[in-house]
């Protein structure tokens, strides 16, 4: 999956994610590898649009994926975006 | 204009039909989904006390249910429930199926709508709509702007608006079908955003956010 996906499959993604809880089949239904590339492409297209519930999808993704124990180093970059993002919305929301 | 009220939660039950018969409204019946055991005996009391019909069903979109409401041929539905409606069951009303979404549509439909209102910097609120098969999307009917206060937290926000907010917007609702409703507008698909439950590390954003409000407020 691309950088440059568009708006809408990410949302039709995150939509999916959420109605089908596919963050609980990881493995399954949702293969590890795509579901961080997915969770990446989501934190990062929240932080440019500023919509948060790409963002809420991308922490429900990580939190499987830390469970999960798959590739730490691609899990390791996902733990400093999502720092970032959490830190960029709590800048927003006046916090820090 | 017979109303029936199809509810989960049997205090929201009483709650809102103790509320309509201050405005001059009753609900005809009211249809539990939920069993009928021990814990019914308040709902019964209450039921027989001022006057209603009380069913217990399983599932909203059940033919249990479905036969239940066809023989109570409601012409207004009122629903409090947590599950989509499908169409067998929304076209038993002959008028309208109504819901009091806890959130200000249709900018916040789905879930968590308070919380998401408050990390964004939204309004909260109440919007009673009219009920499609799709989320929280039909047309709106009538509607209320909680105002947040310094000392806020999300349990007196939810609680403020489901006291001062939620009955009095199914109240106007009611009212304005049983008035004849007048002209109604699709919700704008533009301004729609459908929200899913908030993870717990935006919801903590939030709690983090009104502690902060409540402590100015107190430093003042």
């Amino acid at each position: 999956m691309s950088n440059r996906q568009s708006d809408d499959e990410l949302n039709r993604w995150m939509r999916r994610i959420e109605i089908q809880r596919l963050w609980q089949h990881l493995g399954d239904r949702l293969p590890p590898a795509q579901a961080m590339e997915l969770s990446a492409a989501f934190m990062r297209y929240s932080s440019s649009s500023g919509d948060l519930r790409f963002l809420n999808t991308a922490l429900k993704l990580n939190d499987e994926l830390r469970k999960s124990g798959v590739d730490s180093k691609g899990l390791a970059e996902l733990e400093v975006q999502e720092r970032q993002c959490l830190r960029a919305v709590e800048h927003q929301m006046g916090l820090i | 204009m017979k109303l029936c009220l199809l509810s989960q939660v049997p205090s929201a039950a009483i709650h809102l039909q103790y509320y309509l018969q201050t405005q001059g409204l009753k609900f005809a019946d009211l249809v539990m989904v939920a069993p009928d055991d021990d814990k019914s005996y308040v709902l019964k009391e209450y039921a027989s006390v001022n006057g209603f019909g009380l069913h217990f069903v399983d599932d909203p979109n059940g033919v249990p249910c479905q036969e239940i409401l066809k023989a109570l041929a409601p012409d207004v539905l009122a629903i409090m429930i947590s599950v989509v409606l499908r169409s067998p069951v929304l076209r038993i009303p002959r008028v309208a199926t109504v819901n009091a979404h806890a959130g200000v549509l249709p900018r916040y439909r789905g879930l968590d709508c308070r919380r998401w209102a408050l990390l964004e910097g939204g309004p909260v609120g109440v919007t009673a709509h009219l009920v499609n098969e799709c989320l929280d999307d039909g047309p709106i009917l009538a509607q209320r702007i909680l105002e947040i206060r310094p000392g806020d937290t999300v349990a007196s926000i939810c609680e403020r608006n489901y006291y001062t907010n939620k009955w009095q917007v199914m109240a106007e609702a009611l009212n304005r079908i049983c008035g004849g409703m007048g002209p109604l507008n699709p919700q704008p698909a533009e301004a729609s955003r459908q929200y899913f439950r908030m993870h717990a590390k935006l919801a903590a954003l939030v709690d983090r956010l009104l502690d902060e409000r409540r402590k100015c407020c107190h430093s003042r």
